[in-house]
C-alpha cells in the first residue's frame, strides 16, 4: 500500500496517452491470442492435409496452407504462443540475473565489480544473436534452452545499466543516511537502493521483450531456434521463402506479426518510460 | 523621461498538465544608463523567468502571453519580434549580456573559451576574426585569466567554478552591451568568490557606463551592490524603492517580515528570528486576492476580497503592491511590535566534553594507470584539533575544497582516519569497523543539506522516521512505533496525519523537518548538521533555525553545526572553527572571533559576506581578496593560506603554523600571533 | 592505452569461453561433433587432436597457442584448415557490414537532426515513425519482402549470389544492391533514433541557452553548438553498431545466398563444427573489439572531457 498513489498514477498517465493505450491493447489480444490458441485456431496446427499444400488464401484456409497442407493462420496462432514465452521468460532470466550482478558490482565495487564488469564487456563484445547461436550449437535449441539462451545473451545489459544506477544513487544522500543509521549492507541494498534503482530496469524489460522475440525469431529463421514441426514465426518465414512465387502469404506474413507485436511492445515500453520519468512529465 | 530599458506589463505562462500557470504577472522594469538595480525574491517568484522573458529566451513549455519590451535605439515593443528574428538577436547579446547562474554547465564543453568568446564579437561588433581574437584576449585580461593568449585554446572543463564565470563576464562584455543581467550569478560560488566577481561586474560596468541588473535571492547582495531595488514575490513586483530606503523604510509587509527573518553578519548574538510562517502559494492555484495575505502579519478582510494590489507610489519614488494605508500600516507594527515575542532559548553548555578529535588527517590517495599505481594524495584535512562541550554548538565555516564535509564524514565514521582519534563520549571511535560502530550509530546522528536527495523517494515519511527505532529496537511493538513517530513528528512541528506520503508530496522546508525528526528519533546526543538551512528558501531558514535551537534548549543536544554561511553560524553557535585548505586557522567562542578576528583568512572571509544594511555596508572595512583557493592536489608548502595573505613572511612560506592559544579561549594559527 | 590493456583483457575472457564452448557439450564431444556412427580410428585421432587425455588449462594454453598462431584447427565438416575456411569467407561479410555501416551514418544522423529541429511537425512525426517501425521489423523479412518484389514479381534484380565489383562490375551491383538495402535500414533507424533523442537532450543544456542569449543564429546553435555534443553519444552506439551490421549479415547471407562468415557460422552449427564455430566468435569478437577501440579514440578526438581527465 506504501507506493500505491505513485503506481496509480503511473498507470493512470500510462493509459492518458492514446498510442500507449492501444498499443497495450494489441500486446494483450497477442497474449489473448496466445493463452487461447485452440480456441482461435480453426484447426489442429500440426494437421497435414497433403492433398491440399501450398493453397492460396481461401474460404476455407483463410492465409491458405503451406507446404504440407497446414493450415496456415493455426500455425500463426500457435507460434504467437512460443514467441510470447520465450520473450517473457528470456526477459525475466536476464533482468533478475542482470540487475542482481549489477547491484553487486555497483554496491561493492573494488575487485568484485572490477570481475563482473570484464565478463560481462566480454559478453558485450560478441554481438547477442551470434552469442546464442554459438550458444544453440552447444546447448541445443528447444523452448526451455532458447529462454535460457536469450536470457543469458542479453543480461549485460542490465548489469551494464543497474550498476550504473546504483553508482549515482550510492552518491544520494539518503543512501548515506540509511548507513550513518545503522543499516547493514544487504539492507540497505535492497531496502533502499534497489527500489529507487528499478524504473529504468523496468523500462528496459518492457522494451527488451520485443528484440528477444525478434532475436528469436531470427534463431528459428536460421534453423537454430525451434525445430520443425512445433510452429514458430521465424521457422515459418523459413519455411516459406522456397515457395514465395506458390504462396508469398506463407512466408510474409509471420514475419508482419512479429513486426506488429514487436512494434507495439517497443511503443507500450515507451509509454512505461514515460510515465515512469518525472523529468518528461515535468515534475522533478 | 526616456529610460534605456524598459518592460512593461511582461506576462509569462507556463503549460503543466495541461493548465496554464502564470509564472510572471503584470511585471513593470525600467533601467537607466549606468544604474546597477537589483531584483530579489525567493525561488519561484519569477524573477529569472522575467529576465528570459525580456529576451525571448523562454521555451515551450513556457510562453510570454503579453507585455512590452523597450529599449532605447528601437521605437518598436522588442516582444513583437520573433525571438530569431535579427532585430531581437542583436538586442539579444548585442544590447543586452546575461550570465547565468551555473558556471559548471552554462559554457560548451566542446568548444574553447576563446571560440566562444570570439563568436560573440564578431556576431555583434562585425569584426574579423583575428580582430576578435585580440579583443577576446583583450577581455580575459580585463577579468584577471593568468595567461589569456595561451588559456584562450582552453576548454572550460579545465577551469575552476569561478573562472569560469569570469569567462562568462568576459563574454558577456565582449560585445559592449548597453545592459549586463546577472541571473544569480555567484549563487553557486563561495562567499570570497563572490565578493571578487561583483566587485569585478560593478567596476567594468562604472568604467564602461553599462548598466547591470543584478537578480539575486540574497538581500545582502542588493544592499551592497545596487542602486534601486525591485522586490518579487509569487511573480509580481512587490515594491521597489532605492536601496537605502528599501532598507530603512520598508513598505510592503512582505519586505519588511524578510528583514525580521534573515540573520545578519552584524546582528548582535540575542537576536531574536523572527521567521515567515507558511509557503509562497503554489502559482497553479495563486488566489485573486493578494498573493502574501495567507503570511501577512498586517492583513485586513478587505485585502481578501479585494484584487490584487496594484504597483501604487506611496511616497516619492517608493512603490509598493499593497491595499493598506499608511496609518494602518503603523497601527498594526506597534500591535506587532507590542507583541510577547518568544525569546531565543538560551542552552548552557555544560562542563563535560561530548567529542574530542585530536591530530585527525584523511588523505585520498590518487591511483593512475592500468594497475593502479598510487600517484600521489589529496590532503583532505590535515591536524584537525577541536573539542565539543555537551550542549553546545560548534559552527565550523569554510569555503568549498576546506575539507569541512570530509571532517564531517570522519566523525561520522564513513571515513576512516589515516591517523589521530576521535573521542566521543569518552570512547574513542577513529579505529572502529562497521560492527563495533552500530552501538555508536544511534547516537551521533546527522542532518543533511539537500532535503531532496536527503530522503528516500521511495519510503512513506513514517518509514523514514521511523527506521532507526526498528534498527536499533528502541520500540517493542507497533503501537510503541507509531505513537514514538507521531511524538516525532509534533516535536518537528508537523502534522502526524502526513505520515503515510512519500518526500515528493512535502515542501523543502518540511522535508527538512522531517530529516531532523529522523536525526532525532535516535535520541542522539550529537547531531552534525552539515549546512542544512542552504538549500532552503530565506523566508522557510528562519524556521528551521529557530526549531534547530528549540529543540537544543529542549532535549540538551549537542550540535556540530557545518555551513558556509557566516552570519547563520554566527547566530547560532557558541563557539566557531574556521577551515582553509583542510587545516584549522581559528577556533574562538563566536562574539570573540566576530569582534576580535585575528587569522587574515577570517578577516577576508567576514569581510566578503554581504550584510543585508546599506548603511551598515558603506561603513564598512574592506579586505581585498586575492588568488583563488588553490586545490588539495598541489596545497603551497608552508601555511595553506601564504600565498593569497598581505602579511606572509618568509617563515609562512616554508613552515606550517600550528594552533596556538591567543587567550580568551581563542586559538588561531597563524605566526603573526606567536606571541 | 588503459582501453588497449582492458581490451586485450576482455579478448582474453572471450577466447577462454569460446574454448569452452568445447566442453559445456554435454556427453562426449567427439560423438557430439561426428555422430555416433564414427569409426574408432577416426574417434580416436579427434580425441588426441582435442588433446581430451589432458587437464583442461593444458588443452586451453596449447589451443590458445595454436590459435594465435593461425591454427584453429581443422573443420570437421569440410575437411580442411578452419583458417583457410574463414579466409575465403571474412571479405565478403566485412565488405556488407562496412559498406552498410557506412552509408548508415551519415543518413542516420541526417535524418536525425532533421526530425530534432523540426521537433512535433510533421517532419518529425514522420522520420520517427519510420525510424521506430524499422528498427522493429525482422531482417530476414525485409529481405525476403524486397527480393519478392524486386526480384520475383518486378524481375528488376537477380534474387541471390554474390560476385565482386572487379570480376564483374554490373552484376555485382545488381547483386548487392537488396543485400546492402536489408543491412542499412536497421542502422540508419537505430542512428536516427539516438541522433534525435541525444539533440532534444542538449537543446536543454545550459550551454546552448548560453549561446541562445548571446545572440546567435538559430542555425549556429545547432549546428555549431548542439550538434557537436549531440554526436558524443552517437558515436557509443557506432561502436555497437558495426557488431550488430556483422549479425545482420548472418540473415541476410542466408536470404540472399551469399557466401559469407555468416552462412558458413549457420551450416557450422548445424552441423556442430566445433572449431569453426569458435573461429567464427573469435573473430566477430575481435573485430567489435577493433571497432570499440576506434570509437573511443574517436571519443577523445570529439570531445576534449575525455582527453583532460
Amino acid at each position: 500500500m506504501k507506493n500505491n498513489g505513485r503506481w496509480k498514477k503511473t498507470v493512470k498517465i500510462l493509459f492518458a496517452r492514446k498510442i500507449a493505450a492501444f498499443s497495450a491493447a494489441v500486446v494483450l489480444l497477442f497474449v489473448a491470442v496466445a493463452v487461447f490458441a485452440p480456441v482461435f485456431a480453426p484447426y489442429d496446427p500440426n494437421y497435414a492435409d497433403f492433398a491440399s499444400y501450398l493453397q492460396g488464401p481461401g474460404k476455407n484456409h483463410l492465409l491458405g496452407t503451406d507446404n504440407y497442407g497446414r493450415d496456415v493462420l493455426s500455425r500463426i496462432i500457435y507460434g504467437t504462443r512460443v514467441s510470447l514465452i520465450i520473450g517473457v521468460f528470456a526477459v525475466m532470466i536476464a533482468c533478475v540475473a542482470g540487475t542482481f550482478f549489477g547491484m553487486i558490482a555497483g554496491y561493492f565495487g573494488g575487485i568484485t565489480d572490477d570481475i563482473i564488469t570484464r565478463i560481462m564487456e566480454a559478453i558485450r563484445a560478441i554481438p547477442q544473436i551470434i552469442l546464442a547461436m554459438a550458444l544453440t550449437a552447444v546447448f541445443g535449441s528447444g523452448i526451455r534452452n532458447l529462454a535460457i539462451i536469450l536470457g543469458i545473451s542479453s543480461m549485460a545489459g542490465y548489469v551494464r545499466m543497474m550498476r550504473g544506477q546504483v553508482l549515482t544513487i550510492k552518491q544520494a544522500d539518503y543512501v548515506m543516511a540509511g548507513k550513518l543509521q545503522g543499516n547493514r549492507n544487504f539492507r540497505l541494498m535492497f531496502k533502499h537502493i534497489l527500489p529507487n534503482s528499478i524504473s529504468p530496469i523496468i523500462v528496459m524489460m518492457t522494451q527488451q521483450v520485443g528484440q528477444t522475440i525478434l532475436a528469436e525469431a531470427g534463431l528459428s529463421f536460421l534453423g537454430l531456434g525451434i525445430s520443425a514441426p512445433t510452429a514458430s514465426w521465424g521457422g515459418m518465414v523459413s519455411d516459406g521463402r522456397l515457395f514465395l512465387l506458390q504462396n508469398p502469404v506463407f512466408a510474409l506474413t509471420p514475419g508482419v506479426c512479429v513486426a506488429v507485436l514487436v512494434i507495439s511492445l517497443n511503443m507500450f515500453g515507451d509509454g512505461v518510460r514515460d510515465a515512469l520519468d518525472p523529468r518528461l512529465r515535468g515534475e522533478v | 523621461m526616456e529610460h534605456l530599458l524598459e518592460l512593461k506589463n511582461i506576462e509569462t505562462c507556463f503549460k503543466t498538465d495541461g493548465q496554464l500557470v502564470k509564472a510572471v504577472d503584470d511585471v513593470s522594469i525600467y533601467l537607466d544608463p549606468g544604474e546597477i538595480i537589483g531584483i530579489v525574491g525567493e525561488s519561484g517568484s519569477g524573477k529569472s523567468v522575467t529576465m528570459m522573458s525580456m529576451l525571448q529566451l523562454i521555451g515551450s513549455p513556457g510562453k510570454v502571453t503579453g507585455g512590452e519590451v523597450y529599449i532605447r535605439g528601437n521605437e518598436r515593443n522588442m516582444l513583437e519580434f520573433r525571438p530569431d528574428s535579427g532585430e531581437m538577436r542583436h538586442m539579444r547579446g548585442g544590447k543586452i549580456s546575461m550570465i547565468f547562474q551555473e558556471p559548471m554547465t552554462s559554457l560548451n564543453p566542446v568548444l574553447t573559451i576563446g571560440y566562444q568568446i570570439q563568436e560573440n564579437i564578431m556576431e555583434h561588433l562585425k569584426v574579423d576574426k583575428e580582430e576578435a581574437r585580440m579583443r577576446a584576449i583583450e577581455m580575459l585580461k580585463l577579468v584577471n585569466i593568468p595567461d589569456p593568449q595561451e588559456r584562450f585554446n582552453y576548454y572550460p572543463q579545465q577551469f575552476s567554478g569561478g573562472m569560469r564565470q569570469r569567462i562568462m563576464i568576459a563574454m558577456a562584455m565582449s560585445s559592449e552591451p548597453q545592459i549586463l543581467v546577472a541571473d544569480e550569478a555567484t549563487t553557486a560560488l563561495d562567499v570570497t568568490t563572490q565578493a571578487q566577481l561583483l566587485e569585478m561586474i560593478r567596476d567594468i560596468a562604472k568604467k564602461t557606463n553599462t548598466s547591470v541588473i543584478i537578480v539575486t535571492h540574497n538581500l545582502g547582495i542588493v544592499a551592497r551592490y545596487s542602486e534601486r531595488i525591485y522586490v518579487m514575490y509569487s511573480g509580481s513586483v512587490v515594491e521597489m524603492t532605492d536601496t537605502k530606503r528599501l532598507f530603512a523604510e520598508p513598505e510592503h509587509p512582505y519586505t519588511r517580515a524578510l528583514l525580521r527573518a534573515i540573520p545578519r553578519l552584524d546582528d548582535p548574538k540575542e537576536r531574536i528570528l523572527i521567521p515567515i510562517e507558511g509557503l509562497p502559494p503554489n502559482p497553479a492555484s495563486r488566489p485573486l486576492f493578494c498573493p502574501f495575505y495567507e503570511r501577512c502579519e498586517y492583513r485586513a478582510d478587505r485585502c481578501r476580497n479585494g484584487p490584487k494590489p496594484l504597483l501604487v507610489e506611496t511616497k516619492k519614488g517608493h512603490f509598493a503592491a499593497c491595499h493598506l494605508t499608511e496609518e494602518e500600516k503603523r497601527i498594526k507594527a506597534e500591535e506587532i511590535a507590542g507583541k510577547e515575542i518568544k525569546k531565543a532559548p538560551v542552552s548552557e553548555p555544560g562542563k563535560e566534553i561530548c567529542l574530542e578529535v585530536k591530530d585527525v588527517r584523511k588523505y585520498f590517495p590518487i591511483y593512475k594507470g592500468m594497475i593502479r599505481k598510487k600517484v600521489g594524495d589529496v590532503k583532505a584535512i590535515e591536524d584537525i584539533d577541536f573539542f565539543v562541550r555537551k550542549g553546545e554548538t560548534l559552527g565550523i565555516v569554510g569555503e568549498s575544497g576546506c575539507g569541512k564535509t570530509t571532517l564531517a564524514r570522519c566523525i561520522m565514521r564513513v571515513y576512516k582516519p589515516e591517523e589521530g582519534r576521535i573521542v566521543f563520549n569518552g570512547t574513542d571511535i577513529a579505529g572502529y569497523g562497521d560492527r563495533q560502530m552500530h552501538p555508536f550509530r544511534r547516537k551521533i546522528s546527522m542532518i543533511f543539506q539537500d532535503p531532496f536527495s536527503s530522503l528516500d523517494p521511495r519510503q512513506t515519511a513514517e518509514s523514514i522516521v521511523g527506521e532507526s527505532l526498528i534498527l536499533h529496537k528502541l520500540v517493542k511493538n507497533r503501537d510503541e512505533y507509531s505513537k514514538r513517530v507521531d511524538e516525532l513528528f509534533r516535536i518537528v512541528g508537523l502534522d502526524p496525519a502526513l505520515k503515510y506520503r512519500v518526500p515528493h508530496e512535502f515542501s523543502g522546508g518540511q522535508r527538512q523537518r522531517l530529516g531532523i525528526a529522523r536525526a532525532l528519533s535516535s535520541q542522539p546526543d550529537l547531531i552534525l548538521c552539515d549546512e542544512p538551512i542552504s538549500a532552503l528558501d530565506v523566508s522557510i531558514q528562519a524556521q528551521i533555525i529557530n526549531l534547530l535551537e528549540e529543540l537544543q534548549s529542549k532535549l540538551g543536544l549537542t550540535y556540530l553545526f557545518i555551513a558556509h554561511d557566516l552570519a547563520v553560524v554566527k547566530h547560532i553557535s557558541s563557539r566557531v572553527l574556521v577551515m582553509y585548505l583542510g587545516r584549522v586557522v581559528e577556533i574562538a567562542d563566536c562574539e570573540e572571533l566576530y569582534s576580535n578576528t585575528l587569522h587574515p583568512y577570517t578577516k577576508t572571509l567576514l569581510s566578503a559576506v554581504p550584510v543585508a544594511d546599506p548603511l551598515v555596508e558603506e561603513s564598512r572595512e574592506r579586505v581585498p581578496i586575492r588568488g583563488e583557493v588553490p586545490s588539495l592536489t598541489n596545497r603551497p608548502a608552508g601555511c595553506p593560506f601564504h600565498d593569497r595573505c598581505d602579511h606572509a613572511g618568509e617563515r609562512c612560506r616554508k613552515e606550517v603554523p600550528r594552533l596556538r592559544d591567543a587567550g580568551e579561549n581563542h586559538q588561531v594559527a597563524c605566526f603573526l600571533y606567536n606571541e | 592505452m588503459k582501453r588497449t590493456g582492458q581490451m586485450i583483457l576482455i579478448i582474453f575472457l572471450i577466447s577462454i569461453f569460446t574454448f569452452m564452448l568445447v566442453s559445456f557439450i554435454p556427453g562426449d564431444p567427439v560423438y557430439a561433433m561426428l555422430g555416433q556412427e564414427v569409426s574408432q580410428e577416426e574417434y580416436n585421432r579427434v580425441f588426441h587432436e582435442l588433446k581430451l587425455d589432458q587437464p583442461i588449462i593444458h588443452r586451453y594454453i596449447s589451443w590458445l597457442s595454436g590459435a594465435v598462431q593461425g591454427d584453429w584447427g581443422q573443420s570437421t565438416q569440410f575437411h580442411k584448415s578452419t583458417l583457410e575456411i574463414i579466409n575465403e569467407r571474412i571479405p565478403i561479410t566485412l565488405f556488407f557490414s562496412i559498406s552498410a555501416f557506412i552509408i548508415s551514418i551519415p543518413l542516420g544522423i541526417l535524418f536525425g537532426v532533421i526530425s530534432a529541429v523540426y521537433r512535433g511537425r510533421p517532419a518529425d512525426t514522420a522520420v520517427t515513425l519510420i525510424a521506430n517501425i524499422t528498427a522493429c521489423l525482422p531482417q530476414f523479412w525485409i529481405g525476403l519482402l524486397v527480393m519478392y518484389v524486386f526480384a520475383m514479381k518486378l524481375g528488376w534484380l537477380p534474387s541471390y549470389g554474390f560476385t565482386w565489383f572487379h570480376e564483374d562490375l554490373v552484376t555485382g551491383i545488381r547483386q548487392a544492391v537488396m543485400p546492402l538495402f536489408c543491412l542499412a535500414l536497421g542502422g540508419i533507424a537505430t542512428v536516427t533514433r539516438q541522433t534525435r533523442s541525444s539533440m532534444l537532450e542538449v537543446i536543454q543544456q545550459d550551454y546552448v541557452r548560453t549561446a541562445k542569449s548571446k545572440g546567435l543564429s538559430q542555425r549556429k546553435v545547432i549546428y555549431v553548438h548542439a550538434l557537436k555534443n549531440a554526436l558524443i553519444p552517437v558515436i557509443t552506439i557506432l561502436g555497437m553498431r558495426l557488431g550488430s551490421m556483422l549479425a545482420g549479415s548472418m540473415f541476410v547471407e542466408s536470404v540472399f545466398n551469399i557466401p559469407g562468415m555468416g552462412s558458413l557460422f549457420v551450416k557450422a552449427i548445424q552441423s556442430r563444427d566445433i572449431p569453426v564455430v569458435q573461429a567464427c566468435v573469435l573473430v566477430t569478437a575481435l573485430v567489435s573489439c577493433i571497432i570499440n577501440l576506434m570509437t573511443d579514440i574517436l571519443y577523445a578526438v570529439v570531445d576534449p572531457r575525455v582527453r583532460f581527465e
